[in-house]
């Protein structure tokens, strides 16, 4: 019989991590033995989370592709139902759709450089390309992670940075835009950092995710430093709902984002109506 | 008319009074009369005004316009613009009302509207301009007591039955909230979801919360020009419910709506001493 | 061939409901087949194959995963009379997006192969404009049995496999000669449909503003329209139980594409009426060849509360595209 692909699977939460005053990361894990085993995901995709009883919202899953058992959501408070999630912790019981969405073609970058600009809970879909990068090591040139965020309290993944900063060819530069006392380290805006830390463009791909200003004015950093933009990457944020490409809320253009994205170059988005 | 009131508005313009009018042509396709904006002079020839212009122009002022903005209003919808000034959502300088002379309309091509039958204000009492013949307008033909009285006779168990099965058609649309000059906030009650006052699936619960909350909301601001009903795609009398409120209203209040701008309305007006035993609570004492 | 009302009343009644057009202008089941109307109902025959409010799954308030009831979708067998040709091709349109693998939608699936469309020709009235997109009141492509109404029943065609099957289970009237299909109404002044890569070639005109300032947005062409999809999923709680409903939605809602965070991209009323031309006149065309997003039953320019004539404002976007597009060239 067929399954109808818009009813939830039960997942349980397994941890929670208070990222910042309003961001909560989820780890969880479906309760069905035969699809948990049977999960897979690649860097990009999505799924529809509900805290049941209050809808569905559309989340990158911010884990690592190599270990799909666990999956992972970071979750910003700013409606009803993320603020329903954020009252729910580890033993709690939610619900899960997907994986959703065309990923970041992380095949086509082999033997690239890879260069990331994120800003704030714009890191959560550029993590899963850092844990594949550094799962798949030889198969990558040099990254380079660019990552900034408001202030020192709003900076995530405090535990993943540590092992990339300690990572293989990798370079991993942390900025704020404005310090507090405590704040050693470096103050600027993620696009005046990235400028400054100047990656190479010759062979490497860039990928920028983050608030809309921040993105605005960090593509044309990239296209600065050389990078044309079919090797420039991004996610498309727009509402979606359904995640099958028939809800029609995600259309733009003659795509769903949801289908034909959320990912997309540079390039790709220039063909669209410049709505978003 | 036509012709005076094209005259009326190409004076405006060439006087510099308004940057934009809001009027009635006759669609040159279609041929049936729509809302237009225009904001030149020269297009004041496509203006029109007969038993055709049903709709209440009052719902397409906003502030986006160029002001000053003129607007062709029957006597309902000059009501509706002067309780919006009043409301405080446009000052008086902003807008140049062009009162016609209106014998009442004909939404079916054949018979005058209901409402017009009850009319006892053809002209808009917000008047910049008057253009036709005021002097030679119909006399009420019914009241609105009359039209309610059917519901006014009934017991409370009879009223709820009479509404649960008038909404029950309703498809939540909105085309009646859309349509309405008085509906004018920013986020619409039934549109907020933290908290979630009113589920917007059709379901007998909703259906009455939904026009019982939009009638409440228009108490005392209502004008009576019944283009929610005439929107409603499935013919939920909704108006009935607003002409209810509007003779309670006026009774109590001894408020007519719309008739001057400013000063204060029924739904602004409180008073610490207004009597709430009804609102019951382990606080009232 | 020929067949009586009685007999296709009890031929119908025999398989199962039978849903018809009420007088109210929504789709009942019933016993005995009415008389209709000269064209479509007000409500279009998607109602029957997606619901504006349909269960996904329902669990007790409070209850762990093992609760969870998905809805079972309906397989009652049963037929649809009176299903006019616009809106049977509509169900075509939707075929592509419900029945389309990975995601088909068991619900829909279930209801589409259950329910036999008998089709019955319609008088066109005048804000109809089948004729436009290649069709007429005859037309009996998709569906089961088109019925030409005759004075004591109907002459009956089949107009797939099942629904020759059907007729073959049925007393055998008399064959008789079957008129040509007649042409479907197109208004007097079009001349041609949009060219798809034009309208999306001209996607920042400033006419999209005049459009918008004489559109409020209401979505009752949206609401009405039988080709239309849009739908969201929500959660709504009664009495300890929460249901998960898929809720056909409306493009037209200023919320609609309005992010948690607050941004809007389309907060502005014009570009919302203009994603919903682009959808059904450039988007569909371009991803389906040979398919518009429209089947001309003329309902949004019936329900209009503003009497616009959103195909005529089509043709006139069109027209100033072709207008700008020659004096360049």
């Amino acid at each position: 019989m067929l399954r109808d692909p818009l009813l939830p699977l039960p997942a349980r939460i397994s941890e929670r991590i208070d990222e910042t005053a309003d961001t909560v990361t989820f780890h969880f894990e479906l309760l069905d033995e035969a699809e948990r085993k049977a999960f897979r995901y690649l860097p990009g995709q999505f799924g529809e989370i509900s805290a049941f009883g209050e809808g569905e919202s559309t989340f990158v899953i911010a884990g690592d592709p190599a270990k799909p058992e666990r999956l992972t959501v970071t979750t910003k408070r700013v409606g009803a139902h993320t603020e329903a999630l954020h009252h729910l912790y580890a033993g709690a019981v939610i619900g899960f759709r997907g994986p959703y969405g065309k990923a970041f073609p992380v095949a086509e970058w082999k033997g690239k450089d890879i260069v990331i600009a994120g800003g704030g809970i714009g890191l959560a879909p550029l993590k899963p390309i850092i844990c594949h990068v550094l799962n798949q090591r030889a198969d990558y040139g040099k990254l380079t992670i660019v990552y900034g965020a408001r202030s020192p309290n709003d900076l995530m993944y405090a535990a993943d940075r540590e092992i990339w900063a300690k990572a293989l060819n990798t370079e991993l530069v942390v900025t704020v835009d404005k310090g507090d006392a405590n704040w050693k380290g470096r103050e600027g805006f993620v696009p005046a950092v990235l400028r400054a830390t100047a990656p190479k463009a010759e062979n490497a791909v860039a990928i920028t995710c983050g608030p809309p200003i921040m993105i605005k004015l960090t593509l044309p950093v990239f296209k600065e430093l050389g990078f044309p933009a079919e090797r420039i990457f991004t996610t498309l944020e727009m509402k979606m709902k359904c995640g099958l490409g028939q809800c029609g809320r995600c259309n733009i253009g003659p795509y769903y984002v949801c289908k034909d994205g959320p990912v997309f170059s540079v390039a790709q988005l220039q063909q669209l109506p410049q709505e978003f | 008319m036509n012709q005076a009131l094209r005259e009326a508005v190409k004076h405006l313009f060439a006087e510099g009074k308004v940057k934009s009018v809001l009027g009635y042509r006759e669609h040159p396709l279609s041929k049936a009369v729509v809302a237009t904006l225009i904001t030149r002079p020269e297009d004041a020839d496509t203006l029109i005004f007969d038993d055709r212009c049903v709709q209440n122009l009052a719902r397409g002022l906003s502030r986006d316009l160029p002001l000053p903005v003129g607007i062709v209003v029957k006597g309902c919808d000059g009501r509706a613009v002067s309780m919006r000034i009043t409301e405080g959502d446009f000052a008086r300088e902003q807008i140049v009302a062009i009162a016609v002379a209106c014998p009442g309309v004909k939404a079916d091509g054949k018979n005058l509207d209901e409402r017009c039958q009850r009319c006892e204000m053809h002209v808009s009492p917000l008047a910049d301009v008057t253009v036709g013949d005021v002097s030679a307008l119909p006399k009420p033909e019914k009241t609105r007591a009359e039209t309610i009285a059917k519901i006014k006779a009934m017991t409370p168990a009879e009223r709820f039955e009479f509404w649960q099965k008038a909404f029950e058609p309703c498809t939540h649309c909105y085309a009646c909230r859309e349509v309405c000059p008085l509906c004018s906030c920013t986020v619409c009650v039934t549109d907020q979801n933290s908290p979630r006052w009113i589920e917007q699936t059709a379901k007998p619960s909703s259906n009455l919360m939904w026009h019982m909350i939009r009638a409440f909301h228009h108490a005392g601001r209502c004008v009576d020009c019944g283009e929610c009903q005439r929107a409603c795609p499935e013919g939920v009398p909704m108006h009935l419910l607003d002409l209810c409120l509007a003779e309670d209203v006026e009774e109590l209040f001894d408020f007519k709506t719309g008739i001057k701008q400013g000063g204060k309305w029924p739904f602004l007006m409180f008073d610490p001493q207004d009597p709430d035993s009804w609102l019951g609570g382990p606080h009232r004492g | 061939m020929k067949i009586s009302r009685e007999t296709l009343q009890a031929a119908l009644c025999k398989r199962g409901p039978v849903w018809v057009p009420s007088d109210a202008g929504r789709w009942t089941a019933v016993q005995a087949l009415p008389e209709l109307g000269p064209i479509r109902p007000r409500r279009p025959v998607k109602d029957l194959f997606t619901p504006p409010r349909r269960e996904i799954a329902r669990w007790k308030a409070g209850a762990g995963p093992a609760e969870i009831q998905p809805a079972k979708p309906d397989e009652t067998p049963g037929s649809v009379f009176g299903v006019r040709p616009c809106d049977a091709r509509a169900l075509l349109l939707l075929d592509r997006t419900f029945l389309q693998a990975p995601y088909v939608d068991p619900h829909y699936k279930a209801r589409r192969d259950n329910l036999l469309l008998i089709g019955v020709a319609c008088q066109p009235g005048p804000t109809c404009y089948c004729g436009v997109f290649g069709f007429g009141p005859d037309d009996k492509d998709a569906v089961d049995v088109m019925l030409t109404p005759e004075a004591d029943g109907f002459v009956a065609q089949s107009g797939s496999p099942r629904g020759q099957a059907f007729l073959a289970t049925v007393e055998a009237g008399a064959a008789v000669p079957v008129a040509a299909p007649r042409p479907g109404p197109k208004p007097e002044w079009w001349t041609g449909l949009p060219d798809p890569k034009a309208l999306y070639a001209n996607f920042d005109h400033p006419m999209w503003r005049e459009l918008g300032t004489s559109c409020m947005n209401c979505g009752v062409c949206t609401q009405y329209c039988p080709t239309c999809q849009c739908f969201t999923v929500d959660d709504e709680s009664f009495k300890g139980e929460i249901q998960r409903l898929r809720i056909v939605d409306n493009c037209q809602r200023s919320d609609f594409t309005r992010m948690a965070g607050g941004h809007n991209p389309r907060q502005v009323a014009a570009s919302r009426l203009r994603q919903r031309v682009m959808h059904k006149f450039s988007y569909i065309p371009t991803q389906n060849p040979g398919l518009v997003g429209c089947t001309g039953c003329g309902r949004c320019v019936d329900l209009c509360p503003l009497d616009r004539h959103l195909f005529a404002d089509v043709f006139e976007i069109m027209k100033r595209i072709n207008q700008e597009a020659e004096r360049v060239a």
